[in-house]
C-alpha cells in the first residue's frame, strides 16, 4: 500500500510538473537563454501547419541568397494605436519613421550599422550606431556591447506564430499587382487582461498577427498586429513597413555618427 | 487508507504545491536583488520581470526587517529594447521619486505592458531599472539595482549578444 501511495505521489508530481511546463510553454520566450549558446540549443519544434513553415523557409532562404557584402538600406514606418496614458509615468508608443544602413561583410556578419528614427514630424527622435563590438543610443546616451550578428533578412518575429495552431499562409497579389505572402496566426490570453497600453478600454482576450511578404524576392514587406478587447473592440496596436535596397552608402552625414560615437566614447 | 498512508497523501500534495509554485516561479518570473541596510534594519531592494505571452510586467520592490522613515524608489524606468536596430521604447519613466513613510515595505508594478514585436529578428530585452531609497533620520542607503529579460520572438536567433 505504501509504495503505491509513494508512487503514485511521484508520477502526480512528474505529471504536474509536466503540465505546468506546457501550460507555460507558449512562452518559451519567457525562459532566459545564455545568448552565447549555438543555434542549435534554441531552435523549438513546430508544432503547426508545416506548409506554412515551409513557406517561410523558401521566402527566407529566396531574400537570404540575395544578400551579398556591402551597405543595405533599410527605410520602415510604424504606427501605434494605444490608449492616452492614464496614470504618471506611462509613456505612450510612438509613430517613427527609420532610415537603417547595414554594413555586411563578406562572411555575411553586419560589421556597423546607423539606425535613425524620426518622429512623424521629422525630428531625430533616436540614433543607433553600431561599431568596433559596441552600440551606443543617442536617446538614452548608453554604450553596450554587441557581438557582431549575422545578417538575416527581416522576419519581425513571425516564427513566433508557428507555435500558434491556427497559424497559415496564404498567396495573394496585392491591388498594385504584387504577389505576396500572407502568414497569420493568433494568440489567446491565458486570460483577460488589463493593459497599460490601454487603460481605458476593455480588457484583452487575444491577439492577432499578420505578416506579409514579396513572394518574387522574398523580403518582409509589413506586419500589423490586432488585439481583441473583451467587448469585441478591436485595435490595431502596431502596423510596420519596411523596404529594402542595395548598395546604398549612407551619406556623410549618416557617416558622421560613427565619429561622433567614437567621440562619446572617450567621454565616457 | 490508514493512518500512515494518510501522512503519505499529505506530504505528496504538499511536495507537489511547492513543486508546481517553484516551476511558475522559474519560468515566469526574473529578479535581481542586492541586499544592505540602513541604521539597524536589514533592507533589500530588488526589480522583478514577469512575463506573459503578449505583455509583461515590472516590479519595484524595497523591503526591510524594521519599520523606517522612508522607503521607496528615487528613480524608475521600464524599457524595452532591439538590438538589431539599437532602438529603445522607453515604457515608463517615473517623474519623480515615490516613498512610503513609516514602514517596512514598498512596491509598485507597471501593470501589463504589451510586448512591441516590431524587432527586426531574434529577441528582445526587457529593461527594469532605478534607485532605491531607505531612509532613517541619520542614515540613507541608495542602492541601484537593473533588472534585464530576453524575449525571444524567432527560432532562429541572429546571434545578437545581449547585455
Amino acid at each position: 500500500m505504501k509504495k503505491w501511495v509513494v508512487f503514485l505521489g511521484l508520477a502526480f508530481v512528474l505529471l504536474t510538473g509536466f503540465v505546468v511546463a506546457i501550460n507555460h510553454a507558449d512562452a518559451a520566450s519567457l525562459i532566459p537563454l545564455d545568448l552565447s549558446k549555438p543555434e542549435s540549443s534554441q531552435v523549438e519544434k513546430p508544432t503547426a501547419s508545416p506548409s506554412a513553415e515551409q513557406d517561410f523557409q523558401e521566402l527566407k532562404n529566396k531574400a537570404q541568397a540575395r544578400i551579398g557584402e556591402g551597405w543595405l538600406y533599410m527605410r520602415s514606418f510604424e504606427k501605434f494605436d494605444v490608449d492616452p496614458p492614464q496614470e504618471e509615468g506611462v509613456i505612450p508608443l510612438v509613430d517613427t519613421t527609420g532610415d537603417l544602413w547595414y554594413y555586411v561583410n563578406a562572411s555575411g556578419y553586419v560589421e556597423r550599422f546607423v539606425t535613425i528614427f524620426r518622429t512623424m514630424d521629422g525630428k531625430i527622435q533616436q540614433v543607433g550606431v553600431y561599431s568596433d563590438g559596441t552600440a551606443w543610443n543617442t536617446m538614452v546616451d548608453e554604450i553596450v556591447e554587441m557581438a557582431p550578428f549575422r545578417f538575416e533578412p527581416s522576419d519581425y518575429g513571425l516564427p513566433y506564430g508557428f507555435r500558434s495552431p491556427d497559424f497559415k499562409s496564404q498567396k495573394t497579389v496585392l491591388e498594385n499587382g504584387l504577389e505576396v505572402v500572407r502568414f497569420t496566426f493568433t494568440k489567446q490570453a491565458e486570460k483577460p487582461y488589463k493593459s497599460l497600453d490601454y487603460q481605458a478600454s476593455a480588457p484583452i482576450v487575444s491577439h492577432e498577427s499578420s505578416y506579409v511578404f514579396d513572394a518574387v524576392s522574398g523580403f518582409f514587406i509589413s506586419k500589423t498586429d490586432i488585439v481583441t478587447m473583451e467587448d469585441g473592440t478591436q485595435r490595431v496596436f502596431t502596423y510596420l513597413e519596411e523596404e529594402i535596397k542595395f548598395d546604398v552608402k549612407p551619406p556623410s552625414d549618416v557617416l558622421a555618427y560613427f565619429e561622433l560615437k567614437k567621440q562619446r566614447e572617450e567621454q565616457k | 487508507m490508514n493512518k500512515s498512508g494518510k501522512r503519505h497523501l499529505v506530504l505528496i500534495a504538499s511536495v507537489v504545491a511547492i513543486a508546481s509554485l517553484l516551476l511558475t516561479t522559474i519560468v515566469r518570473a526574473g529578479t535581481s536583488s542586492t541586499n544592505g541596510g540602513v541604521g539597524d534594519a536589514r533592507c533589500t531592494a530588488s526589480k522583478t520581470i514577469t512575463q506573459g505571452s503578449k505583455s509583461w510586467d515590472a516590479y519595484v520592490k524595497s523591503n526591510c526587517d524594521l519599520i523606517i522613515g522612508q522607503i521607496g524608489y528615487t528613480s524608475w524606468t521600464v524599457r524595452q529594447y532591439c538590438p538589431a536596430t539599437d532602438k529603445y521604447y522607453v515604457r515608463f519613466q517615473a517623474p519623480n521619486g515615490v516613498v512610503s513613510p513609516n514602514t517596512n515595505y514598498f512596491q509598485r508594478a507597471t501593470g501589463c505592458t504589451e510586448y512591441v514585436t516590431n524587432c527586426r529578428n531574434g529577441f528582445i530585452r526587457l529593461q527594469n531599472m532605478g534607485q532605491h531609497e531607505f531612509k532613517t533620520i541619520l542614515n540613507t542607503w541608495r542602492p541601484i539595482v537593473n533588472h534585464g529579460e530576453t524575449f525571444f520572438v524567432t527560432t532562429h536567433p541572429s546571434g545578437l549578444a545581449g547585455e
